[in-house]
């Protein structure tokens, strides 16, 4: 027994259980260093709980806070880590020694028989299966890493949405009540018998439809709210705010070259398919290695009969490879291997193409935002002014000044849409490049610029009857 | 012959040979449009072309050619120019004045980008010098010079202009006057204006006329001027005068007169026996055509104008809601939280618009005047396009066509108010249709709701 003993503690000393943090840390850190925001590595352990309503205005990088604490969805995505954390301490560990005892009854008494059986395949293959474990674990904290980009991801368009949404909506009652006015005026024109009913009827149809327009607004709003509400894990109906402006577009700073580079090294989900290629290739390689080898087993037996002296010795099970030679597993190890590889390669050989649709799309809407800005909102702008200046000559009436001006308000929230869809082909294009983009290594929180409020009649205009 | 400026003209030009007589010579004693060289005839804001005799025939030069314009300045800030096209530098172009019975040679010049012709509107001459471009003469094509000769044998007021894609040369603003005078004066007029009557569509904003506007124009213009720009007819008391209009727009237009009546005494055939001479105030002037208006200057100020009231306008909206009567308190300081400059007008009809556009805080397009201008010794005269003032006074030099100012009404001879109640004195009134309306309506202006 003792020379047992001699052989098991060592194989003890590797079966040490894995630290605490492991895998959640290392998926927390990937995604940290990406985005600056990652959810506290213990989150399994916390107590779950929904978010208390924050005051004001949520940020970006506060909302991102929000969800990576609070949204259930990542505790799934944790426990999967759970998985592969069991996978590897079962890699580490062979399966307990087995003591048998036997009393027998013979001719001249009584026989027992014990033994101490090991089943020594696990000591043959731990290394193997330790390895490809390590492996495992490697891509499972690098796609838990990648579902948290997800999410942040996630609520990072929810974010854009949300206020793109809200100034859409208000951008809608102002149109709204722009054609409102207008056939307001109309009516007031058939009480004095300046317009006929019919021609008013037109404006109050226009009116109509654009409070119709207006109230889907408010419903896309209530959407896109209730959107990042679930992200976030708070109240669609409480007193929370997102801003009313976004970053204004800014200029794409590196190169499709800087930025496959930076995809081929970041890219957590290539790791991953990299880790499981690793893992498939260590498993063939342990399969063809072992193949002949079944189920070995190292016994050593005591027998102890009366009338008789002691017998001991140790003793060797071993499965013969006459019908077995491991030819499934063989064929299994090289399929799969085979599909990881593939995959891999898809997605590799998809990246660039990925990339460079993401980048152009990037600058189509930095281009579409630029057109809007520095051309189409000032020429709208002259209209709208033109108009004005015409109506003080009485070269036209207000009918056509507030219909170019419900115009202009229209064309405000297309130029908002196109720098809430540049924000979005950044985030889409951050997200395909591994977190983090060549010019905005973390999480680019930028100076709100781009607003509803901006377009809007400033207060304490000069009253025109003021010279009277 | 008396030695005036026009006559020095003559006898230098009966003395000196064109060959002589350089052209820079010339220039130095011709016109430019800023002055009103001396001719028979005063063209209002314009100038008479001066000749040169050769070998017996008066010599005219035209040069026809884009022009630098100014149809009026406004208040501050305000003016409306325009590229134009006319004749030495000037729409109209010169006046031609020239006697019954003389020789006349005029070269025309065509400095344009394309091919033109002169059309000698009423007068008779061989048909080979009657101007229609393509029928008569082949057409002056860009800088060529063509020289038209023929001998006066009428007298009257005429005009001259292209026969040339002439809807746009003319809707740009070429055309002139050529005036005859006859040997004799049956019944001497002792100052002689020219009016031509014309029409641009120089939209708001711009700065050329667009010529394929057939109605709905801009400017109504006498010598290419709007009102207040057109200047005053000035005559002294007791003097015989003479306004010659001509019309090359493209409306007639009801000229009327103020004051004394007048006698139509002449058309483009000249001066009508006198037992055709009819009083009138007010004579239709047709498109194309001429009519010469003779009075006995009475002391006073006058309006002079086309009796279409949309005519003594400057640029208006045609389409332009009718606020006449439409209450927009309420309404309007809504508007206002999405257009802050906007202010309703209209409710009591547009005569506030003046003050309005003269104050400057309801600023118009670039390049546009305001449809009602001009300001008199009593207040605003709201006014524009086809308008101006006869000023007659006691006493005025003759020759002198300085503006005498407003006219000094004797004491007792100007309308006054006797009352700022409307509930004044016992009328007999129809009852229907004539309700008095409710007093806000009557305090001017327009109701100031509050804003919200």
């Amino acid at each position: 027994m003792r020379r047992m003993l001699v052989v098991l503690l060592p194989l003890l000393a590797a079966c040490a259980s894995l630290p605490a943090e492991r895998g959640y840390s290392e998926a927390t850190t990937e995604v940290s260093t990406r985005i600056g925001h990652a959810p506290p590595s213990d989150l399994l352990s916390l107590e779950p709980t929904r978010p208390a309503v924050p005051e004001g205005e949520i940020g970006i990088g506060q909302a991102l806070d929000l969800a990576l604490r609070h949204n259930p969805e990542l505790r799934r995505e944790y426990a999967a880590l759970g998985i592969s954390r069991a996978e590897l301490e079962a890699a580490t560990r062979v399966h307990n020694p087995v003591f048998s005892i036997a009393r027998l009854g013979i001719e001249s008494g009584t026989e027992i028989a014990r033994s101490v059986a090991l089943a020594f395949t696990d000591l043959l293959t731990m290394p193997d299966r330790r390895s490809m474990a390590e492996l495992g674990q490697q891509r499972a904290e690098a796609e838990v890493a990648q579902a948290i980009l997800k999410m942040a991801h996630q609520v990072e368009q929810a974010w854009y949405e949300l206020i793109s949404a809200e100034q859409h909506a208000a951008l809608a009652q102002l149109i709204r009540q722009a054609n409102r006015q207008r056939a307001e005026l109309a009516d007031r024109m058939v009480t004095a018998g300046t317009l006929p009913a019919s021609h008013a009827a037109e404006y109050r149809a226009t009116a109509a439809e654009t409070a119709i327009a207006a109230t889907r607004a408010e419903a896309e709003r209530l959407e896109a709210r209730l959107e990042l509400a679930n992200l976030l894990v708070l109240p669609i109906e409480a007193n929370w705010s997102v801003p009313m402006h976004l970053p204004e577009p800014k200029a794409v700073q590196f190169s499709d070259e800087e930025l496959l580079a930076q995809a081929r090294a970041e890219r957590l989900d290539l790791k991953a398919l990299d880790r499981a290629v690793a893992e498939h290739e260590r498993s063939l390689a342990s399969v063809k290695r072992w193949r002949f080898v079944g189920d070995v087993e190292l016994e050593y037996e005591h027998e102890q009969a009366d009338g008789e002296a002691d017998k001991q010795g140790p003793g060797l099970t071993l499965a013969l490879p006459i019908f077995d030679q491991g030819q499934a597993e063989l064929e299994r190890a090289k399929a799969a291997l085979a599909g990881a590889r593939a995959e891999r390669d898809a997605a590799w050989y998809a990246l660039g193409n990925e990339l460079y649709a993401a980048r152009a799309g990037l600058h189509s809407a930095a281009e579409v935002a630029r057109v809007y800005q520095r051309v189409l909102l000032p020429s709208q702008e002259r209209v709208v002014d033109g108009h004005q200046q015409e109506l003080n000559f009485m070269l036209k009436g207000p009918f056509e000044l507030l219909s170019v001006r419900a115009e202009q308000y229209a064309a405000h929230g297309e130029y908002l849409e196109a720098v809430r869809d540049y924000w979005l082909a950044r985030a889409q294009l951050r997200m395909l490049a591994g977190g983090r983009l060549p010019d905005a290594p973390l999480y680019e929180a930028g100076q709100p610029e781009v607003g509803i409020d901006q377009f809007l009649p400033k207060a304490g205009a000069p009253d025109p009857h003021a010279h009277h | 012959m008396k030695a005036t400026r026009r006559n020095l003209f003559k006898m230098l030009g009966a003395l000196t040979p064109m060959a002589v007589l350089g052209g820079k010579a010339l220039a130095a004693d011709s016109g430019t449009g800023q002055g009103h060289p001396p001719g028979r005839v005063r063209t209002l804001n314009g100038w008479t072309l001066p000749h040169r005799m050769v070998d017996g025939v008066k010599e005219f030069h035209l040069v026809g050619e884009e022009v630098d314009h100014e149809f009026g300045p406004g208040g501050e800030g305000q003016s409306t120019r325009a590229k134009l096209w006319g004749y030495n530098g000037s729409s109209p172009g010169p006046t031609i004045e020239a006697n019954e019975g003389d020789r006349v040679r005029i070269f025309v010049t065509n400095r344009l980008g394309e091919h033109t012709s002169v059309h000698w509107h009423g007068i008779n001459l061989p048909s080979g010098m009657d101007g229609v471009g393509g029928l008569t003469q082949p057409h002056i094509k860009p800088g060529e010079t063509y020289a038209y000769e023929f001998t006066l044998r009428q007298h009257g007021t005429h005009m001259y202009h292209p026969h040339a894609d002439e809807m746009v040369q003319m809707a740009m603003g070429m055309m002139g006057f050529f005036i005859i005078h006859p040997r004799e004066e049956v019944q001497p007029i002792h100052r002689d204006y020219a009016v031509l009557l014309h029409n641009f569509a120089l939209h708001p904003g711009t700065s050329r006329p667009d010529p394929s506007v057939m109605q709905d124009f801009d400017l109504w213009t006498m010598n290419s001027k709007v009102f207040p720009a057109i200047e005053p007819i000035v005559a002294a008391t007791g003097e015989r005068v003479r306004i010659r209009v001509a019309n090359l727009s493209m409306w007639n237009h009801p000229i009327h007169m103020h004051g004394p009546k007048f006698l139509v005494t002449g058309g483009d055939g000249g001066r009508w026996p006198q037992p055709l001479w009819r009083s009138e105030v007010t004579e239709i002037v047709g498109v194309g055509q001429i009519r010469d208006l003779e009075f006995v200057a009475e002391p006073g100020d006058w309006a002079f104008h086309c009796h279409m009231s949309h005519h003594t306008m400057n640029a208006m909206g045609h389409e332009v809601p009718n606020m006449i009567g439409v209450d927009q308190s309420g309404v309007e300081s809504e508007i206002r939280k999405l257009l802050p400059g906007y202010m309703a007008m209209g409710e009591h009809g547009m005569a506030e618009h003046q003050e309005h556009t003269d104050s400057g805080h309801m600023p118009g397009p670039p390049n546009t005047l305001p449809m009602m201008m001009g300001k008199g010794p009593f207040g605003n005269l709201e006014m524009g396009g086809m308008f101006t003032v006869i000023k007659v006074r006691d006493g005025l030099k003759p020759g002198s066509f300085e503006d005498p100012g407003w006219y000094p009404h004797p004491r007792g001879t100007v309308a006054q108010r006797v009352s700022a109640d409307p509930g004044f004195g016992s009328p007999i009134r129809r009852a229907e249709g004539n309700q008095a309306p409710p007093n806000a309506r009557l305090s001017g202006g327009h109701k100031h709701p509050k804003q919200s």
